[in-house]
């Protein structure tokens, strides 16, 4: 399944965060912003190979939320919202 | 590349975070995930619908402690045998899965498993911390001198080699001493392979008139065995590789090596708490053990599964956890001094002594004459349990009777008990090129240890 067949993702803002420091919480708060833009944009893929480029830049992401202490979600929004179940 | 070369640490965020904030985190992660299990899992929601217990009475650690329910292994495989896809505790549809996998079957049965793109991506990270932490840059590289089949061991090594950067090089396919040429002509950073079977090309290497020193190598680097934090074992490892740095990674089939060396090397690994929490409990009570010094059942929750979630799940490995670990450097995350001790399952109790196979290992590399090669085998009779070492001499040993005697002698000095010792021929125990089988228990079921963690 490609991303063009997703129904829309909601990315969620974040809650209070263990505080990890002033510059960890700014980090998560761009990664959860250029995120927001990047689920805007698998919306709008014209094709299944950008769609499918973009959902793999999503698991990249995730990652880097993960380093900076993000709790709000387990899975990147791709596997989520494929089972259902964000 | 715009990653500094130049950081102290892989990520400095949570790897220096005080106690009080990484527990935070945990509590929260493990509530999300109970929450995901819930919803998700038929098999979770059975069990803890048992216990009379919901994702909402989760709250604080006192609720995981002592209201959450232990998982284990059984519970998987009894899962996987009826369920139609033949995996157990699943919480994620199948057209998700991008690669199955199963565990070793170390103790008898596999355990298949399944991985989504995003949780290998997760768990390859694990292995980036520490081979940071010993200088490890994108511009090295990596021999791995496996197959790569259906163990999940190695690949999840292979995607933190590639989640670092580094260049892969693969031993697949190929016999003993065509890997010995392969790693002279590649000159590799690393080199990546069980304790046992690194041990092993540096023998097949010196047979044919090679010298493994001569490759360059920087790391020798693997796991799924005791050897790698066993000193002894490691300054053989250095010696007959010429290697600075020997790299050891504590992995659990159900949720990959979650543990892994810093460059200080403080005596074993360190818990990789982005990816997992990890505590030990009284194998008795199951209560949770706070003091460094004692021995308990190591207890994990996975953070790379989701499609199987791994939650308060018992590992069986007996470990010590020092949560506050001080040798220098600077990550405060849980250190696991000797890595495993032993097995809860296989462990042997010998006129009250408690012995732990790792420290078995660590003084058959002392005693002069024997090589890094032995088997422990456990017995029962007349109501006690029995240990024999059978371990292995180096070429032009001659008199292994008195070999067998100093053996027994030295362990008898360092672990208080007297063990049964034979010395055998030089290469006559199996060679292993996967995780090595050392131990070999004939007690029956009903012989073996019960640990309870507090049930009847």
């Amino acid at each position: 399944m490609t991303s063009t067949q997703h129904e829309p993702v909601t990315v969620h803002a974040a809650d209070a965060a263990p505080g990890l420091g002033e510059s960890v919480d700014q980090q998560r708060e761009r990664l959860l912003a250029l995120r927001a833009q990047l689920v805007q944009e698998r919306q709008r893929a014209i094709s299944p190979a950008v769609g499918r480029a973009l959902e793999m830049a999503e698991i990249y992401l995730f990652l880097g939320l993960g380093y900076v202490g993000y709790t709000d979600e387990l899975l990147p929004a791709s596997d989520a919202d494929r089972a259902g179940r964000a | 590349m715009l990653i500094s070369a130049d950081h102290r640490y892989w990520n400095r965020a949570t790897q220096t975070a005080d106690r009080a904030q990484l527990d935070e985190l945990h509590l929260e992660r493990i509530r999300r995930l109970v929450g995901w299990a819930y919803e998700n899992s038929p098999l979770h929601r059975r069990i803890y619908d048992e216990a009379g217990v919901l994702p909402a009475d989760i709250r604080t650690w006192d609720d995981y402690h002592h209201r959450l329910p232990f998982t284990d292994k059984p519970d998987y495989v009894a899962d996987q045998e009826s369920a139609a896809n033949g995996f157990g505790g699943i919480a994620l549809d199948q057209d998700q899965w991008q690669q199955y996998f199963h565990t070793t079957g170390t103790t008898g049965r596999f355990l298949n498993e399944s991985f989504t793109q995003y949780e290998m991506q997760k768990a390859g990270t694990q292995y980036c911390y520490g081979l940071w932490d010993h200088g490890i840059r994108a511009r090295d590289s990596i021999y791995f001198c496996f197959d790569f089949g259906m163990w999940i061991g190695l690949w999840s090594y292979y995607w933190g080699a590639r989640n670092l950067g580094l260049t892969i090089l693969s031993g697949g396919g190929a016999s003993g001493v065509q890997r010995v040429h392969q790693i002279l002509d590649r000159r590799p950073t690393i080199v990546c392979g069980t304790p046992t079977y690194l041990l092993h090309l540096a023998e097949i290497a010196e047979s044919h008139g090679l010298d493994i020193r001569q490759a360059g190598v920087r790391m020798l680097a693997g796991g799924g065995e005791a050897g790698l934090s066993v000193p002894g074992t490691r300054e053989r490892l250095k010696d007959a590789w010429g290697v600075e740095q020997i790299y050891d990674a504590y992995g659990i089939g159900e949720a990959l090596f979650i543990g892994q060396s810093c460059a200080e090397w403080g005596g074993g690994v360190h818990a990789i708490e982005d990816v997992c929490h990890s505590y030990s409990v009284d194998p008795d009570t199951g209560e949770p053990v706070t003091d460094a010094n004692a021995v308990g059942e190591h207890v994990i929750t996975s953070y790379t599964h989701f499609t199987q979630p791994f939650i308060k799940y018992r590992t069986h490995d007996l470990v010590r956890i020092d949560e506050h670990p001080d040798h220098g450097c600077g990550w405060t995350w849980k250190h696991f001094p000797g890595v495993v001790l032993g097995r809860a399952d296989f462990m042997v109790t010998i006129r009250g002594v408690n012995v732990y196979p790792t420290a078995v290992e660590n003084l058959i590399c002392e005693v002069p004459g024997l090589s890094h090669h032995y088997e422990l085998h456990i017995s029962r009779a007349a109501g006690m349990d029995r240990m024999l070492v059978k371990a292995e001499s180096l070429p032009g040993v001659s008199d292994a009777d008195a070999l067998a005697a100093r053996l027994a002698t030295r362990l008898r000095d360092n672990i208080g008990v007297r063990l049964e010792t034979e010395v055998v021929e030089p290469g006559s125990l199996p060679r292993y090129e996967q995780k090595t089988t050392r131990i070999f228990d004939t007690r029956t079921a009903d012989e073996r240890p019960a640990v309870r963690l507090g049930r009847r």
